[in-house]
């Protein structure tokens, strides 16, 4: 498998505060990538540093060249301007938004782009609702098919399954599996057990990162990674997340 | 007596008799102007939070004002210089610093004002006019440097639109879409900036944040559609200033209040009459079985 993109000693803070320290990662092509760790551990610093909207103290991070401006990006919920009265097709739309672009109108091409996806999320039906007025399952589902739009290599999510009930949860983890049919999928989570039965790479971050193929992860790394005894699904392939103890 | 004399001259008077003087002529065309760039330029500032800002903006004007009656210059031009030299401070102020780098500027903008006026030798008679506008005694020349201003404003606002539009409704999304935001986010100020700059002659530092910010609330309250807000806070704007103008005409009173509290009761009216009648959200059964949801 070919990599996509290759994070090498990456070291980044806030202020003076050192977030992440010597950090490495690579992302294959079509890989799944679990992104775990206590809260202040730095994962959505680390998506952020990944998508490049913030940069690194230290160290690089190579996107390569193919792949520059096809990287999805699911913020959580909540981040964009809720007082911004929009509707759930613009929302979309402006995942067509890119360097070349942001000045003019929008093509014909992008429009029939939308449409299409918003289908695919099964949202085209409720496309001209306020963004304001969907429910935060409905929302994430604009904001997936905001980063799909402009047909990532990549799509990054960062914690998808906070504000969703357990039956979208199922959904969002089958289109998730069709979707890395195509592309490679990276997620920070703190709730890494739905995705158990289709990652292929875990990284632990606190600070310092430790990353493993499926099935390595084992509970020593955990404890060390949360500073205290944390319980993980772990019986039996397929919803497994740590190797046999 | 007095009274039935006035109200018969005001109905006998021509409107086209009005229009033939100048300084209406220039009114009519100022107030037109300064809706415009309020529509266009009102609604990022409202959504995107900047208020504030744009008070910061308005009242550091007064420090230019100052300087530029002590120099003997054109006030416009002292206004414009220092509204947009706020703008540059303002726009590379870090997020956590600038509310509070903004009331500074807005205190020491107006101090700088104070002490030049009062190093001024002599009376300064259009103070009063840039602290509280009067659109009925705008220049010829001022008018065309506010078309001018109205035309910048307008063609970028439509050209970058949609970069714009997308770091006011996800910073963050932006940038990670690779968009120079904070060359954005800096147009936009100074595009805030201009604006400004022609909305103090029509209703003086003071009452700016009201012409910003009440005709956006009004078409906040009758539109989901940003574009459409932008319309219809033009639209409003239009009837504020040019109702305001003919009433200030009439009754004698200062033109840049009259605009900014036709604005507000219009604004009192709408919501209350929203309060009175909601928009039916009622469910409406047909033959029992089918349940049919009406919204809008």
């Amino acid at each position: 498998m070919e990599h996509l993109i290759e994070v090498t000693n990456v070291s980044f803070g806030y202020e003076d505060i050192p977030v992440l320290e010597d950090v490495s990662l690579n992302i294959f092509e079509k890989d799944f990538v679990l992104i775990i760790g206590p809260n202040g551990g730095g994962k959505t610093t680390l998506l952020k540093l990944i998508i490049g909207i913030i940069k690194p103290w230290m160290g690089s991070i190579h996107i390569h060249k193919d792949v520059s401006g096809r990287v999805g990006y699911v913020p959580q919920y909540a981040s964009f301007n809720r007082n911004f009265p929009i509707s759930a097709f613009e929302m979309v739309l402006t995942g067509c938004i890119n360097t070349q672009n942001y000045f003019g109108k929008y093509k014909k091409d992008d429009i029939e782009k939308t449409g299409r996806i918003l289908e695919k999320v099964n949202m085209y039906a409720r496309r001209h609702e306020n963004i304001n007025n969907l429910s935060g399952g409905q929302i994430q589902k604009v904001l997936i098919a905001r980063a799909l739009v402009s047909e990532p290599l990549v799509l990054f999510l960062d914690e998808p399954t906070a504000s969703i009930d357990i039956t979208s949860k199922t959904s969002l983890m089958d289109f998730l599996n069709e979707l890395n049919e195509k592309m490679a999928i990276a997620v920070v989570t703190h709730d890494p057990t739905p995705f158990a039965p289709t990652y292929r790479h875990i990284a632990c971050l606190n600070k310092n990162l430790y990353f493993h193929e499926r099935g390595e992860l084992d509970t020593h790394v955990l404890e060390y990674v949360y500073g205290c005894p944390v319980e993980l699904l772990g019986h039996g392939i397929p919803h497994t997340l740590l190797k046999k103890h | 007596m007095i009274f039935q004399a006035w109200f018969l001259e005001l109905t006998l008077m021509p409107m086209g008799n009005i229009l033939s003087y100048e300084f209406m002529q220039n009114a009519v065309l100022t107030g037109i102007m300064a809706s415009i760039v309020c529509g266009v330029i009102g609604p990022f500032i409202v959504t995107k939070r900047m208020v504030f800002i744009s008070g910061g903006l308005s009242h550091t004007a007064f420090g230019g004002l100052g300087i530029a009656y002590w120099l003997g210059v054109k006030p416009l031009y002292g206004a414009t210089a220092f509204v947009l030299l706020s703008a540059g401070i303002i726009g590379n102020l870090k997020e956590k610093m600038s509310d509070l780098f903004i009331g500074i500027l807005w205190a020491v903008g107006v101090a700088i004002g104070i002490i030049f006026i009062h190093m001024t030798p002599g009376y300064t008679p259009d103070l009063m006019t840039f602290l509280f506008g009067n659109i009925l005694m705008i220049p010829r020349t001022d008018v065309i440097i506010t078309f001018i201003l109205v035309l910048i404003v307008t063609l970028t606002v439509f050209i970058f639109y949609r970069g714009f539009v997308t770091i006011t409704l996800d910073e963050e999304y932006a940038r990670a879409r690779k968009l120079p935001v904070k060359a954005l986010n800096m147009a936009l100020i100074i595009l805030i900036a201009l604006s400004i700059v022609t909305l103090i002659q029509v209703v003086g530092i003071i009452l700016v944040i009201a012409l910003l910010t009440i005709p956006v609330a009004v078409a906040g309250e009758m539109s989901l559609n940003f574009k459409q807000i932008i319309w219809l806070s033009i639209g409003f704007g239009i009837i504020f200033c040019l109702s305001g103008l003919f009433i200030s005409y009439l009754l004698e009173l200062p033109s840049g209040a009259s605009i900014i509290l036709i604005g507000g009761m219009f604004l009192i009216f709408v919501k209350g009459a929203k309060k009175l009648f909601p928009r039916q959200r009622a469910i409406v059964s047909h033959e029992g079985s089918r349940t049919k949801c009406s919204t809008q």
